[in-house]
């Protein structure tokens, strides 16, 4: 019995097989893939909203109760956006600095980087990452306002967060 | 041979399909319709993000310049001696100065404290700064028109403010336009009382609630109440509203009153401040109605007031060493 042809179809199909794989691996592999930018984009909203939404007395953090104790936070009604910019009224731009780190740590993932502006003023800097460097740059630019006494407006200011990843 | 000859047909036919395969679909970027949907749903959601700003700021902004009409209002009295006629016309002119700073009602165009001054203060300052900045640094273009401005009380020390609203927001992509009705309570504490201004000028005497129950009332409480020119709510008392207008009715909700000290007698009168301006020049009792308390105010000057009988019971004075009974 010549099985010689048996082995010629056998391989042969093997061969055909093997490039029709990896043919479909080649066409596969070369639709275009895209970085998902939707991540970093919700991760900047939601932390923009959690501190406009979040008031002081529902955040827990050491450093804010030292500033309760020092008396430069007073109203735990104001929402962090708005006890942020109370400090920057009152030149406590450093201490407004630490506070955001608190929340920042909180709520935002390490190794992504940020800055936190009050109108022109730079109030805390996270860089991780060099920002010269960057690839991916998000921005998010909310009105801040708040009432400093009966006939008195602080603002509005526009507090930008800026995040940027590698 | 000849099996070679077919094994390589099925090879070849086996590379034309993956070839087929390879060119029909390989390195094919598809961009889809909606591709620019994402920013388009962006852009929509951050003008809606500054709508509720622009909301909240109204909302401040109305507490605030609420606030500071008052007190112009009552620099106005002070500036000239005299009061407002009647309630239509302090709400309008309430009005202008609140939104604008300038009373126009009735008369020529004035400031609302009587004197010269900023109008930083006023609504359409605060909003015009935020319609500022919007357009400036998120190009979203703000315009609004008061409609209207009223007020009212439900309780003593606190008059609630409805301002009806129409405001148009636009950026490149969508707008906005609405008419609200913003309600907002301000605290009338730290506001000087209006009722005084005419009589005596530079009247600085400023709303402050008294901490003292109703049922806790003796002699040192009194003497507290009155030293510290505080005030406290009674039902026969007019309501902070109707002092600008000199409308000396009861409040039933909203009457609030002070005792004043040291300031000259008016024949037989209480010095119960809305019954002491009331029956200003003229008395209001017979002379054995009146009492005269004398005492001294921890140590320091005399202190010297007067109440008539109802009061008196009202703040449980009844002191024989304090109390003098007139001799008429």
């Amino acid at each position: 019995m010549d099985k010689r042809g048996a082995y010629f179809f056998v391989i042969d199909a093997f061969i055909g097989g093997a490039i029709v794989l990896i043919s479909l691996i080649v066409v596969i592999n070369s639709f275009t893939s895209t970085q998902d930018r939707t991540h970093p984009i919700l991760i900047l909203e939601d932390f923009v909203t959690y501190m406009s939404n979040t008031q002081v007395r529902d955040f827990q953090g050491t450093y804010m109760e030292q500033l309760i104790q020092q008396g430069k936070i007073t109203n735990l009604r104001h929402t962090l956006l708005e006890q942020i910019g109370e400090l920057h009224y009152y030149g406590n731009n450093t201490e407004a600095g630490l506070f955001i780190d608190e929340i920042s740590d909180a709520t935002l993932p390490e190794q992504m980087s940020f800055r936190y502006f009050y109108g022109n003023d730079m109030l805390h800097e996270r860089a991780i990452y060099p920002y010269n460097k960057a690839n991916l740059v998000l921005s998010s630019k909310k009105v801040s306002m708040v009432t400093i006494n009966k006939s008195k407006i602080h603002g509005p200011h526009l507090a930008e967060v800026i995040l940027w990843t590698s | 041979m000849d099996l070679m000859k077919k094994g390589i047909v099925f090879t070849i036919i086996s590379i034309l399909v993956a070839g087929f395969f390879i060119i029909v679909f390989s390195a094919k970027i598809d961009v889809p319709l909606d591709a620019k949907v994402d920013s388009v749903s962006f852009r929509v959601s951050f003008l809606n993000n500054y709508r509720q700003n622009w909301e909240d700021y109204t909302a401040m902004a109305v507490r605030t310049s609420s606030y500071m009409a008052f007190s112009q209002l009552t620099d106005w009295m002070d500036a000239n001696n005299q009061n407002f006629a009647d309630t239509p016309t302090f709400k309008a002119r309430f009005s202008e100065c609140m939104v604008a700073g300038n009373i126009t009602y009735l008369g020529p165009t004035e400031s609302c404290s009587g004197l010269a001054g900023p109008t930083n203060y006023t609504l359409a300052f605060w909003l015009n700064n935020i319609a500022d900045l919007a357009w400036s640094n998120l190009s979203i273009n703000t315009s609004y028109k008061v409609n209207e401005v009223d007020m009212y009380q439900t309780s003593p020390f606190y008059v609630t403010m409805l301002v009806n609203m129409s405001y148009y927001l636009e950026d490149a992509i969508s707008s906005v336009n609405k008419t609200m009705l913003i309600t907002e309570t301000i605290s009338i504490e730290g506001l000087r009382d209006p009722l005084g201004t005419i009589r005596f000028g530079a009247w600085n005497h400023f709303i402050t609630e008294t901490g003292i129950k109703a049922e806790n009332w003796s002699q040192a409480n009194f003497t507290r109440f009155v030293s510290n020119s505080e005030f406290r709510y009674h039902e026969d008392a007019p309501s902070y509203l109707q002092r600008f207008v000199e409308d000396y009715s009861a409040s039933s909700c909203c009457g609030i009153e002070s005792v004043l000290e040291n300031v000259p007698d008016q024949g037989n009168s209480s010095f119960v401040d809305h019954e002491y301006f009331e029956y200003w020049n003229s008395p209001a009792y017979e002379c054995e109605e009146v009492y005269t308390i004398d005492w001294y105010n921890g140590g320091s000057d005399p202190g010297y007031t007067q109440l008539d009988f109802h009061h008196l019971a009202s703040y449980n004075v009844d002191d024989n060493d304090w109390l003098f009974i007139p001799d008429c």
